[in-house]
């Protein structure tokens, strides 16, 4: 055993051409299924985030008839216990409440039905990432009185322009109507032109104030720190407070649900034929490999090494370099994983760029959990070992005259 | 003095309402509201509206009591005769015979047109008569349409829920009649304009009996309001403007 | 004549020639098998988004887009119909569609709703809307002496409504006549999506048209393209058919720019999978070319020292890999239809979660292979360039090689 691994060793060394190009389609191996399982989860994460992020969070709370009926009476009367029993919570990465109502906006051209958003300035930017979509103006945080924000579209049909006066009119948590004017102070840009056209965001201090005198939440939005926490979470909310309905942002939106169930196992296929196509490079590049050796082999058969021994020499050579390989690999993944998570993989260079017109965003952070470099390596190695099993035994058939002739 | 009745009565006082500071400008405002004002009153008028590819004429007879009540019947077209509002307070409501349903209007409905106009249901019960909505002067003093009048500048107070940047108003000096109403908006643009018109004795008051409402941004658009009958001061309780009324009113 | 020797080179060592055309093959068939399943999942994911919302083309008054008012409703009849569906083969089927706001009232509650007026069969083969019925029955188009509803079963409960009941309808019709009419509610429909289900009344098309006085005309036609791949082209044909002033023709992108959104970033993605799957198929050929290369390095050296000219050999070195290439690629379409005709057949189910998500809306829970020719001549040109570029290296290598170093191999 000990002269076979010398010998093996030495047959190495004796041929660094080719033990080169061998370790490095097994490196490469490593370091390509690495990267795509963690641009993958890259990917994956983005793309949800893109979708939740920037309104709908991972859960919302609701007084349980306010999203059939969307009256401003039916307000989360425990609001303030709800948010700090979140801020306490270490599920939880951040939650901000929303004062919503339905009414209508008048500028000097015409009327439109729209949704007032009343949002704390603060807790709504740690939570959203709405603030993004921004285009013009200034955020809430502005010194104007009762700012609003409003969709360019919305501010186009309502030639409306920054600095001006718009008046908004709604029912109050009496049912009576109030009417004020808000001061137009930004305007935003989503991929939705319906909601551009119906949205509009207000302080939520400004609105509690003509609502009710004194603050009012109908909606809180949470960010939890882990997204598979939902419903957890959610069921913890229902029990523990009454008059309150938490649903998870699939319950919310089935829709944007199946957009990422779709994307998230195309993904999964997409993967499985990469990494198909990782292993089938190996594959051929080892056979090749190792069938311009037969002639070695059928020599080594002449001068009486037993067709065992041969065997064992070959996969020993072969372990020796896919282990070498994969070692290199390894490190060359590691690196440029832990660099591109810091510094992230912009697809714009890809052509998505025409994303980030929507606010919408196109750097990819890749992360890569232990299990992913577990199933590469194994895939590699397995493949790497298979494609010297199959050619090693085949010399083992051959008689010695013939492989030399040959 | 409600949104309501400026429809239903007159459009024509829309502007008119907003009080007035200083001194001479306020005596001009006040007796121009006089004019128009009455505790109750009853009307016949005639709303045509008019768009680039139709025209629609809608018949109706208004009754309002203070501001808080009033109630219209439409008697033509005949596809439409019978159906009444009731404004009560901020609430409208609306009967519809041939569904026999009395229908409360939804939030969601306010900023629909109403009945195919140029105004809106919101239109109908906003209370848009704020004392301190808007600073004003004479700006001068011209003739319109050959009789003499003051021009009154309005400009809306910061706070105040008022989308104009700016409102000219034309008063007739003889018998205090407001002839015309520029809108501007913010940027100094003229949004729309009021003509007052046909002046006739009604009601036992000399008033102008057709209101044309002309927006800027919409060439072809334009809603006429017209009285045939104007009566001030009738014999109306609170008890008329119920829900069992909309459907018996003729 | 290096035609012919490169020929009879190649099946001098068929095994080593086997081996190289088989990493071209497999090349081909998973660039075509990843092109294939992202144009296929992109294809349906357009098309079941589509089916819920705009269709995939529709027809419209130039105005409605801007104001969609039942004012800017156009007429529709058969003539229409006719010329529409004459105006390019791939047409599948219309949904001729009424649409508007308007007020859904019970016995005392009132609520805001959307009010579809459609053609029920159209609208089954649409969307299958037949099987969200959760009580009652459906619609049928030509109702006769009654007027039937279907509503949102998350409205009926708002509206205190079920089958059999009253439902009242108010708002406004076209040049604004009053709309107003009642209606039996024949069923109940149950949609995922939550402000439809609370907040939808479909009339048949006939009853819509009369609620609103708009006799004989509807606000959009939806245009179902066989295939959604033949949007675009079916699209331009309707522009060419009919006149720009009268109807305008809008592709899914223009009526649902979220889907876009969405889709854009996948495409991103996908075009990055792509990138890595050219890399590692290259290195794949690579590392087979540069083996055969290292390993033909002695024969070659013999060669150029028995007085063989190096352009020669390089020339006829890169004519036999020109020629593997060519039989890889061949070889790949020859493996790959028959692989992605099965998956196209027999598509990829989902399971779980996304399952049962698609199953809510209606949708068949598959993601069919795309059989799209283009992908073919793509991806097929592709892998021919990558291989061709690899090709060069024995070649070059061959300029460069001296005797004496592949001799002592």
């Amino acid at each position: 055993m000990q002269i076979l691994f010398s010998i093996s060793w030495r047959n190495i060394w004796r041929h660094p051409a080719r033990s080169g190009v061998l370790i490095a389609a097994i490196v490469a191996g490593i370091w390509a299924g690495i990267t795509i399982s963690g641009l993958t989860n890259g990917i994956i994460e983005q793309r949800f985030n893109n979708l939740i992020q920037d309104d709908l969070t991972h859960l919302q709370v609701h007084h349980p008839e306010f999203l059939a009926e969307r009256e401003s009476p039916m307000i989360l009367s425990q609001a303030d216990s709800i948010l700090s029993f979140l801020e306490s919570d270490s599920l939880v990465a951040s939650a901000a409440p929303r004062t919503i109502v339905d009414g209508m906006i008048q500028s000097s051209v015409t009327t439109s039905g729209v949704q007032v958003r009343g949002i704390d300035p603060g807790l709504e930017r740690q939570t959203t990432t709405f603030h993004e979509n921004l285009t013009s103006g200034e955020y809430l945080n502005s010194d104007l009185r009762n700012p609003l924000l409003m969709g360019e579209r919305l501010a186009e049909k309502l030639n409306a322009e920054i600095g001006e006066r718009v008046v908004l009119t709604f029912q109050d948590v009496n049912q009576e109507l109030v009417t004020a004017s808000f001061t137009l102070s930004g305007l935003f840009k989503t991929a939705s032109g319906p909601f551009d056209e119906s949205t509009t965001f207000a302080r939520s201090d400004d609105l509690s104030e003509l609502l009710a005198g004194q603050p009012v939440t109908h909606e809180i939005v949470v960010m939890l720190q882990d997204e598979a926490k939902s419903t957890e979470m959610a069921n913890t909310i229902n029990h523990q407070f009454e008059d309150a309905e938490a649903e998870t942002w699939y319950e919310l939106s089935p829709e944007l649900r199946y957009i990422t169930d779709f994307g998230g196992t195309m993904t999964f296929y997409v993967m499985v034929v990469i990494m198909l196509a990782l292993a089938f490079g190996i594959l051929n590049t080892m056979l090749m490999a190792i069938f311009e050796r037969m002639r070695e082999l059928g020599m080594l058969m002449a001068i009486g090494m037993s067709k065992s021994r041969i065997f064992f020499m070959i996969m020993i050579e072969s372990v020796i370099l896919t282990l070498s390989g994969a070692a290199a690999g390894i490190v060359l993944a590691w690196i440029s994983i832990t660099l591109l998570h810091k510094n992230g993989l912009d697809l714009s260079a890809v052509g998505g760029d025409s994303m980030a017109e929507f606010g919408y965003d196109s750097v990819i952070y890749p992360t890569v959990q232990s299990g992913d470099y577990i199933a590469t390596i194994l895939l590699v190695i397995l493949t790497a070992v298979l494609a010297a099993v199959y050619p090693a035994l085949k010399a083992l058939r051959l008689n010695p005259g013939e492989v030399v002739r040959e | 003095m409600s949104g309501f009745t400026r429809i239903a009565l007159p459009l024509l006082l829309s502007i008119i309402c907003q009080t007035v500071a200083a001194q001479s400008a306020e005596e001009i405002i006040e007796r121009m509201e006089e004019v128009m004002r009455g505790e109750s009153s009853y009307s016949e008028m005639t709303m045509t509206i008019e768009r680039p590819r139709y025209t629609r004429e809608v018949s109706m007879k208004t009754w309002s009591l203070g501001d808080d009540y009033s109630l219209i019947l439409v008697t033509a077209p005949s596809r439409d005769a019978g159906t009444t509002y009731l404004k009560r307070e901020t609430e409208i409501w609306n009967y519809v015979p041939n569904i026999d349903r009395t229908i409360k209007m939804p939030p969601s409905m306010m900023s629909q047109s109403w009945m195919g106009s140029d105004f809106t249901n919101d239109d109908l019960v906003r209370e848009s008569s704020t004392l301190n909505d808007y600073e004003h002067q004479i700006l001068r003093e011209e003739p319109i349409d050959r009789k003499e009048s003051w021009v009154l500048e309005l400009i809306p107070k910061p706070d105040a829920p008022v989308v104009w940047g700016k409102v000219l108003v034309w008063v007739e000096k003889e018998n205090y009649l407001q002839l015309r109403v520029e809108n501007y908006n913010q940027r100094g643009e003229l949004a729309s304009t009021m003509e007052f018109s046909d002046i006739t004795r009604m009601g036992g008051r000399t008033i102008p009996t057709k209101m044309t409402m002309i927006p800027e941004d919409e060439p072809d658009h334009r809603t006429i309001l017209e009285y045939s009958d104007l009566q001030f001061d009738v014999d109306l309780a609170e008890s008329f403007f119920t829900q069992q009324n909309m459907r018996r009113v003729r | 004549m290096y035609l012919k020797l490169a020929w009879r080179n190649i099946w001098r060592n068929k095994r080593r020639t086997l081996i190289t055309v088989s990493s071209v093959m497999f090349a081909v068939i998973f660039a075509l098998a990843l092109e294939s399943l992202e144009k296929g999942a992109h294809d349906m994911m357009i098309e079941n988004m589509t089916r819920f919302h705009t269709g995939q083309i529709q027809l419209q008054d130039p105005r409605y887009q801007d104001e969609p008012s039942l004012d800017n409703a156009f007429e529709y009849d058969s003539n229409l119909s006719r010329r529409v569906l004459t105006a390019d083969s791939r047409i599948d089927y219309l949904v001729p569609r009424i649409e508007t706001f308007m007020l859904a009232a019970g016995d005392k509650q009132t609520r805001g709703a959307m009010v579809f007026g459609i053609d029920p069969q159209a609208e089954q083969q649409l969307n299958g809307i037949n099987e969200k019925l959760a009580e009652g029955d459906f619609i049928e188009s030509n109702s006769g002496a009654g007027r039937y509803a279907v509503i949102g079963k998350g409205l009926a409960e708002r509206l205190r409504l079920s089958t059999g009941d009253t439902l009242a309808l108010l708002g406004q019709g076209r040049f604004g006549m009053t709309a107003s009419g009642l209606f039996e509610i024949s069923g109940l429909i149950e949609h995922p999506m939550r402000d439809l289900n609370n907040g939808v009344v479909y009339l048949s098309l006939q009853d819509a048209q009369w609620l609103t006085s708009a006799d004989g005309r509807v606000t959009s036609l939806l245009v179902m393209p066989q295939e959604v791949r033949h949007t675009h082209a079916v699209a331009s044909a309707l522009r060419e058919e009919l006149p720009a002033d009268t109807y305008s023709i809008l592709t899914w992108q223009q009526l649902i720019p979220d889907l876009l959104e969405a889709l854009e970033f996948d495409r991103a993605s996908t075009r990055l999978y792509m990138g890595i799957l050219y890399i590692i198929i290259g290195f794949g050929i690579f590392g087979t070319i540069l083996t055969m290369t290292l390993e033909r390095l002695r024969e070659f050296g013999l060669l150029i020292s028995v007085g063989m000219k190096r352009i020669k050999l390089a020339l006829v070195v890169f004519i036999e890999t020109f020629l593997i290439s060519l039989l890889g690629i061949a070889a790949g379409f020859a493996a790959g239809i028959p692989i992605l005709w099965y998956f196209h057949l027999h598509p990829i189910e989902f399971s779980g979660d996304a399952a049962e998500v698609m199953a809510d809306f209606g949708i068949d829970p598959i993601l069919p292979a795309s059989l799209s020719p283009d992908i073919f001549l793509w991806q097929g040109l592709i892998v021919f360039c990558i291989t061709i570029l690899i090709c060069l290296y024995p070649s070059l290598k061959i300029k460069t090689l001296s005797i004496t170093e592949s001799s002592r191999k």
